[in-house]
């Protein structure tokens, strides 16, 4: 309270200063008024009392002035003096105050974009109304190996849990992972969500138009019907209010629009319809339950009243199965997902503020040698070392907001940048942004570092001895920052940036053995198209592609096409059973149209790969991948075997050729077993819903992806074209998160090791200034111009090489951290060490080098003089 | 007449100023008025003094002001002591009586 009020006056002193003046000027008149007209009663003319009176009392200004100090404009007054004082002193020293903002700025800047990551990732997770009350719920069940299988719960569980009062509110979604066709002009396949009846209430949403789903929606017999997100409704319906009631064409149906949704609610789901349950007792049908806990229950006392209600399951022998019900937090859950990649980026942003912090305090240390003098005089006439630390802050403070400033400008220019380069798969409805947290965060940064880094040299240099600094305010005595001390600093930089550069060394590395690792095949001179014809019939299907690869095949420039289901790399698989010696083997298969192999540049190994002769003669034949043909008839020749598909349908299958393994799930997997079907109308025993066409070109010609579009849409049924990329695309989606991860620790690692470097090099000139004389005295005593440059290079190469190695020590703990992050690295991996060590190690030393020659071109003369 | 230095007033200021206040608030040429009266004007209190005194006193609480009107009907400011202000009164008035006392026994020697 008695703060609020001090700085309240004092506030009004600043803003009023003429206010609180022109008080003090009335008090005073008021006394000289007062005192006139005592000396008038005494018997004095009005003139004379006067001006007795204003002799008594004096010098009215002065009264004024101190008046003024002392009744609160002084501290405000002082506080912007020393402001002002410390831009002047810093338009006097250009060199060291841009070293030392632009440091600044570097590192409040890349902190400032790394939390405004964590403020998305860890503090504002989830865009819903009060998150914290929103959670998953799991039931576990024991399985017959005596583990708990975790699954998600039946409808039937779900109402049952609704009953126990702990919910306000439970739904169940469904997963729909490949999307529907939705028809039209232009047929396009989108991400269409299943909700329950309460899904909305949970994630506390109202449709800003038409309805929510009603429980009459859910039951299988009612009409088809959809809610749309407010993006999808903005594109495709202008925003028009008349959308409702209109119909929606999907692959097998049409839907009415009841509804839109509000913006920013899930807008990475286009279009919702209700989850209709077929089977109430089902658990774990690939969907997931979610509820909304009442506002006094935590999820440890839910856990315990939803056991209660749960449904018991039997096992086959009749007894009891051990089951427990899990909530968890979907904030803790979403959390869980950022935080290794969270705590990585902000130990690596944070020890390059540090690099930055220690950068600043060694140039304000050093640069304090020509400011002792000076202070001795302020102390001299009257500024305690309080006043003298007051002043010193405000400078280190005024240098910290000015890059800091410079800091969050930087920042939110390149945001964009860096979120797509950020590790993390972020919600589309918690986007990156600076926002009022964020620039909280970094002024309270900017604030902390700039203490953090001035306190030092305000500590020291306030201790101003009076005497001998005024007797010998000369620059030989004026030793602030020791030997012993710059190379401290020296030593404290290269080890925080020997972490940082180790770090991302070990991400490089593990990012070239990725990149090199053999896939089987060489994806860039690939495109491929992945083509959906719309409808049911399986003959059209199989002339429209047959029909498809001959036009592609006709397409200048294109070396050969083909086509297969699931495309290497393409993020999809389908499993099948193989009867192999009376076991049932499954096996990735893959049905492909001819031409597949040849454009992948697989060669058959063993045996002939079918000819399209062989598919249309109606010959069941198959194609073995290494690992099959190893796997089912080891050491034998496999050709001309014959395999029966597992199950009822007990198709024979003839094997005709062998060939290489591929690693379709990219470099970070091994090769998986592969069986390849040919493609027939006759062979197919179920609907291929899609085929990836797959095409290699001579590399000349110009924009193939449109070409290949073209001629897709122009044969003849409704078909939906979508991921046509070029190989290279194709893998580079498979290695997003790592090469981001890489990019961004190289970055943050670069910037420490630039930092380190400028600190080392600061120190150095500094070292050098301090001793021109001795260098003087020494190279007119004869020392070659090599010993004075190796002398002050072996001070600073102490500090770097006692840097390096506590660095190595620090970063064999640190990188422990991203050991998940690395593919085929340890991390503690020699090689990479030794490499940072020497990088470090000499890029230090050079360094020191620079300023350390200008020593040897020290004139003995000028320097003996320089006193 | 004489008067003493303010020198060796200045320590006193802060005590003598409360006490003055102590009956009843005071504008600032009352306070000088009474510190004169009330010392039979051995003590002339200087203004260069007095209102820095009064000000630093504000600041720390002891004393409170406000624009008030004399009894001839003239603006002035009007001190104030506070509950703070008496606490200090009491404790340098002891801590005064305590000096006083051990300096008059020296002298009687």
């Amino acid at each position: 309270m008695r703060l609020f009020r001090l700085v309240r006056a004092r506030l009004h002193a600043l803003v009023h200063r003429d206010a609180v003046a022109g008080e003090i000027r009335d008090e005073l008149q008021f006394h000289v008024d007062a005192r006139a007209e005592e000396y008038e009663r005494a018997g004095l003319s009005p003139d004379a009392a006067r001006q007795k009176a204003r002799q008594r009392v004096g010098n009215l200004a002065l009264h004024q002035d101190q008046g003024y100090d002392i009744r609160g404009g002084g501290v405000m007054e002082t506080i912007w003096q020393d402001v002002r004082y410390s831009f002047r002193l810093l338009g006097r020293q250009r060199g060291f105050a841009a070293v030392a903002i632009l440091t600044m700025a570097l590192g409040i800047g890349a902190s400032t974009a790394i939390f405004s990551v964590i403020d998305a990732a860890i503090l504002r997770p989830l865009s819903y109304p009060r998150p914290e009350k929103l959670v998953r719920v799991w039931v576990e069940v024991e399985q017959p190996n005596g583990r708990l299988m975790r699954l998600t719960p039946s409808y039937d569980d779900m109402l049952a849990f609704a009953r126990t009062g702990v919910f306000r509110a439970v739904t169940m979604s469904g997963n729909v992972f490949a999307g529907r066709i939705i028809d039209g002009e232009a047929p396009e396949r989108v991400t269409v969500g299943e909700m329950t009846v309460d899904y909305l209430r949970v994630f506390g949403a109202v449709p800003i138009l038409g309805r929510a789903f009603t429980a009459d929606d859910m039951a299988p017999s009612a009409p088809p019907i959809v809610l749309l997100s407010y993006g999808y409704w903005q594109i495709h319906f202008g925003s028009d209010a008349n959308a409702i009631g209109k119909t929606i064409r999907f692959d097998d149906e049409a839907a009415t629009i009841i509804g839109v949704l509000p913006a920013q609610f899930e807008s990475g789901t286009p279009m919702w319809r209700p989850l209709r349950i077929r089977d109430p007792t089902r658990r774990g049908a690939g969907r997931v339950m979610s509820g909304r806990l009442t506002d006094e229950m935590s999820t440890s006392d839910a856990d315990a009243r939803l056991i209660a209600a749960v449904a018991p399951s039997v096992g086959p022998d009749g007894k009891p199965l051990k089951m427990a019900v899990r909530t968890q937090s979907m904030v803790d859950l979403e959390r869980s997902d950022h935080v290794t990649t969270v705590n990585v980026l902000a130990g690596a942003v944070g020890t390059v503020l540090v690099i930055a912090c220690v950068n600043v305090a060694g140039l304000l240390l050093a640069r304090g040698a020509t400011r002792r003098s000076e202070l001795a005089v302020r102390a001299s006439i009257g500024a305690g070392r309080a006043r003298l630390i007051r002043q010193l802050l405000t400078e280190s403070l005024t240098v910290a907001t000015l890059g800091g400033a410079i800091g969050v400008v930087v920042a939110w220019l390149t945001l964009d940048a860096l979120v797509a380069n950020i590790p993390l798969v972020l919600g589309v409805d918690t986007p990156v942004t600076i926002n009022a947290r964020v620039l909280a965060a970094s002024l309270a940064l900017t604030l902390l570092t700039g203490v953090l880094f001035g306190i030092a040299p305000a500590l020291r240099l306030s201790r101003v001895n009076l005497g001998s600094a005024l007797a010998r305010g000369n620059r030989r005595q004026a030793q602030t920052l020791s030997t012993r001390n710059g190379q401290l600093l020296i030593a404290a930089e290269v080890a925080l940036a020997v972490i940082l550069v180790a770090a991302a060394g070990l991400m490089l590395r593990s990012f070239t053995r990725l990149v090199s690792v053999d896939l089987g095949f060489d994806p860039d001179a690939l495109v491929t198209m992945m083509v959906t014809p719309i409808g049911q019939d399986r003959s059209a299907h199989a002339d429209y592609f047959a029909e498809l690869t001959r036009r592609l095949r006709e397409i200048p420039g294109m070396l050969s096409a083909g086509g297969i289901d699931n495309l290497p790399l393409g993020g999809s698989a389908s499993m099948m059973s193989f009867t192999i010696d009376n076991k049932s083997r499954g096996v990735d298969i893959n049905r492909v149209l001819p031409g597949y192999f040849e454009t992948m540049g697989l060669a058959a190994v063993q045996g002939h790969l079918p000819t399209e002769a062989d598919v249309a003669s109606g010959h069941h034949v198959i194609v073995l991948s290494e690992a099959v043909a190893r796997g089912w008839f080891p050491g034998a020749n496999p050709i001309g075997r014959q395999v029966a598909e597992a199950g009822p349908g007990k198709q024979i299958w003839e094997v005709a050729a062998v060939v290489p393994d591929l690693r379709s799930g990219g470099p970070l997997f091994e090769a998986s077993p592969t069986v390849y079907v040919p493609y027939s109308p006759q062979s197919a025993n179920e609907v291929i819903k899609w085929i990836v066409m797959v095409v290699r070109t001579d590399g000349r010609e110009g924009n193939i992806p449109d070409a290949l579009r073209r001629t897709a849409i122009g044969i003849g049924p409704h078909v939906v074209v979508e991921r046509l990329r070029t190989g290279s695309d194709l893998l580079a989606r498979e290695l997003v998160r790592p090469r981001q991860r890489t990019v961004l620790l190289t970055l943050l690692g670069g910037l420490g090791l630039l930092l380190a470097l400028v600190g080392v090099f600061g120190m150095t000139a500094y070292a050098v200034a301090r001793r021109t004389q001795e260098i003087g005295v020494r190279m007119a005593f004869g020392a070659s111009s090599m010993r004075v440059v190796g002398r002050i290079m072996c001070d600073s190469a102490w500090p770097i090489a006692v840097g390096t190695a506590v660095g190595l020590g620090g970063a064999a703990l640190a990188t422990r951290l991203i050991r998940s992050f690395l593919f085929n690295t340890t991390p503690t991996d020699p090689a990479t060490f030794a490499v940072v060590a020497a990088t470090l190690a000499s890029a230090g030393c050079l360094a020191a080098w620079v300023p350390a020659r200008r020593a040897a071109r020290v004139d003995p003369m000028t320097a003996l003089r320089a006193e | 007449m004489t008067r003493t230095s303010s020198d060796q007033l200045h320590g006193m200021l802060d005590l003598l100023v409360l006490k003055a206040l102590e009956e009843k608030p005071l504008h600032g040429y009352a306070i000088a008025l009474r510190l004169e009266r009330l010392s039979n004007d051995v003590l002339s209190v200087e203004e260069g003094s007095l209102y820095p005194a009064l000000y630093r006193m504000e600041a720390r609480g002891w004393l409170s002001s406000t624009w008030g009107v004399t009894e001839r009907g003239r603006r002035a400011r009007f001190y104030r002591l506070s509950r703070a202000g008496r606490a200090q009164l009491a404790a340098e008035t002891a801590s005064w009586a305590r000096l006083a006392g051990a300096v008059k026994s020296v002298l009687a020697g």
